[in-house]
């Protein structure tokens, strides 16, 4: 009975991390058409910023959380202005092609930097967990539950309810109607893509803090950010933390049930079932 | 107002509009007539900056309009409701309307948002409604009502009747001569030729790419070969 326990609250606690790793991916897909797949080394370059500034300065990671957030987005901001802006009304392929690139790039950067050695960031929490009716809660997983929880909200309040969020989701309905509107869709673009980058970066500290990580991480972080955006619906302000539950428990359940080598193939499965009977994601909107 | 001399625009490698010369004088209705795939949309999309030209010019009030960005093109007082509305399907009714002031930072934005639901009171009813849900008739009045919640004085109309239930359609074009009361110059595109022209102080076909005629409203609806190629008379 405990051990079911503990296997669910480890599902639903791993969804956290998965979820604000998707509010990103699916923000950037949602607005721009703009499938990011540089953004699992994004997640990794902040992990190993967190990591530098505990090691080098002594920072802690959820002090230098906004820092990096900060850092993230403007460099996210000012990436998608002068670069990807560039080719982005171009065809899907070309958009590919470059995050792509950025990706190798920057995995082989973090290779010359970091080197290829699996490291975790050691804070005195990183291992430390409550205990709840026998059953155990890792602080750091459940602080990243949390965050995604708050963050989806904000998220959500911004879009909603500010003038640049209703800009934002003009654009992502109906690009053109946007512009007859007078939205600079280039700006609203940058934005989107350093929004994006910000939260993949306080998404990739949250993953160090509770993985061990290598340059080559990058990739099935994106994968994973991809397969939760399809389970929410692409776009979708909730999409991301019923994607991010629904893919940790059943990743979570999954592996006792088959064994840890099948998570991949459930991921999966789940992925092609999901475009089969619902293609529009579990919260998608038909309208879009 | 609207000044448009030896314009070429189009799409790839395939040009839509050739040497196209026009004009609309302030206060003027005024309707672009033209068959399916004529280039109508093609030019409206042009002067909004949606579309670079090849070469011409456009000037407003004497300004070059060619280089500017969408948004500048806006901010000058020029909107265009486009064809198929376009509206945004996931935001309510009001949210579309307040969109169209997107650009306006003045206190009356409250105040128009209630005159277009005085024009329109099925879009009051409907506020809370999400776009998408809406019946075609009422969809274009929604685009039509973001149009004029930016406060234009060059309005362009394309193919506001697409679809519509004849009452909606002389309905929504007897609010055009409103529009025009109001001090609202319009360049009308529509398919319905003979309704357009009946309001229209003067009339341009389009053909080929250039404008192949040019008169008053009344002498085009008199026309014996525009009358056999676009009124099915
Ligand atoms: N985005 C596009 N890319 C390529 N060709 C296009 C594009 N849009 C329109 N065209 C072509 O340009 C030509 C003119 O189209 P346009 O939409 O301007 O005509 P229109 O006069 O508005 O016609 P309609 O009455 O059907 O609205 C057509 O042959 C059309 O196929
Ligand atoms: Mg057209």
């Amino acid at each position: 009975m405990h051990l079911w326990g503990q296997i669910i609250v480890n599902g639903i606690l791993q969804g956290g991390v998965l979820g604000i790793s998707a509010l990103a991916f699916s923000l950037q897909w949602g607005v721009m058409d703009l499938i990011n797949l540089a953004h699992g080394s994004f997640q990794i370059l902040a992990a190993y910023l967190a990591l530098t500034l505990l090691n080098s300065l002594g920072i802690d990671p959820f002090l230098s959380l906004p820092l990096i957030f900060l850092l993230f987005f403007a460099a996210g901001y000012l990436l998608q202005l002068w670069i990807i802006n560039r080719v982005i009304s171009a065809n899907l392929f070309m958009t590919l092609l470059l995050t792509f690139g950025m990706d190798f790039v920057l995995a082989n950067l973090m290779i010359l930097l970091f080197s290829a050695d699996y490291k975790s960031i050691n804070t005195g929490y990183a291992n430390a967990s409550l205990h709840l009716a026998g059953i155990e809660l890792p602080v750091v997983r459940l602080l990243a539950l949390l965050f995604l929880i708050v963050l989806s909200v904000l998220l959500w309040l911004f879009l909603e309810y500010s003038r640049t969020g209703r800009a934002i989701r003009a654009t992502a309905m109906e690009r053109e109607s946007a512009r007859l509107m007078g939205i600079k869709i280039p700006a609203v673009y940058a934005l989107t893509f350093g929004l994006g980058s910000g939260l993949a970066a306080v998404g990739g500290v949250f993953f160090g803090l509770s993985n061990t990580f290598s340059p080559a991480a990058g990739g099935p972080l994106t994968v994973g950010a991809f397969v939760v955006t399809i389970l929410g619906g692409v776009g979708t302000s909730w999409g991301p933390l019923a994607g991010g539950l629904i893919l940790g428990l059943l990743e979570a359940v999954g592996s006792v049930v088959f064994g840890p080598t099948y998570v991949n193939v459930i991921t999966f499965g789940l992925l092609l079932l999901v475009l089969i009977i619902r293609p529009t994601g579990v919260l998608g909107r038909a309208a879009r | 107002m609207l000044k448009i001399s030896h314009l070429k625009a189009g799409y790839g490698d395939t040009a839509i509009i050739w040497d196209l010369s026009l004009e609309v004088n302030a206060g003027e209705i005024v309707a672009l007539i033209g068959v399916n795939g004529a280039g109508k949309t093609t030019l409206l999309r042009t002067i909004m900056g949606l579309l670079a030209p090849w070469s011409g010019s456009i000037t407003y009030r004497g300004r070059e309009l060619t280089g500017l960005a969408t948004d500048r093109i806006v901010g000058l007082g020029i909107n265009m409701t486009p064809q198929g509305r376009r509206l945004f399907a996931g935001m309510s009714v009001e949210e579309n309307l307040l969109m169209g002031a997107f650009l306006r930072r003045d206190g009356e934005i409250k105040a128009d948002l209630e005159r277009i639901y005085g024009l329109f009171p099925r879009l009051g009813e409907r506020r809370r409604q999400t776009a998408g849900t809406l019946s075609g008739g009422e969809q274009q009045m929604c685009a039509l009502g973001r149009s004029l919640m930016s406060r234009p004085a060059l309005l362009l109309l394309d193919e506001m009747s697409l679809g519509l239930a004849p009452v909606v359609v002389e309905m929504l074009l007897d609010l055009v001569l409103q529009i025009r009361e109001q001090g609202t110059t319009v360049l009308l595109v529509e398919q319905d030729v003979e309704e357009a022209l009946l309001r229209a102080d003067r009339g341009y076909v389009l053909e080929g790419g250039r404008i192949s005629l040019s008169a008053p409203a009344g002498e085009l609806l008199a026309d014996r070969k525009l009358q056999e190629a676009y009124l099915g008379l």
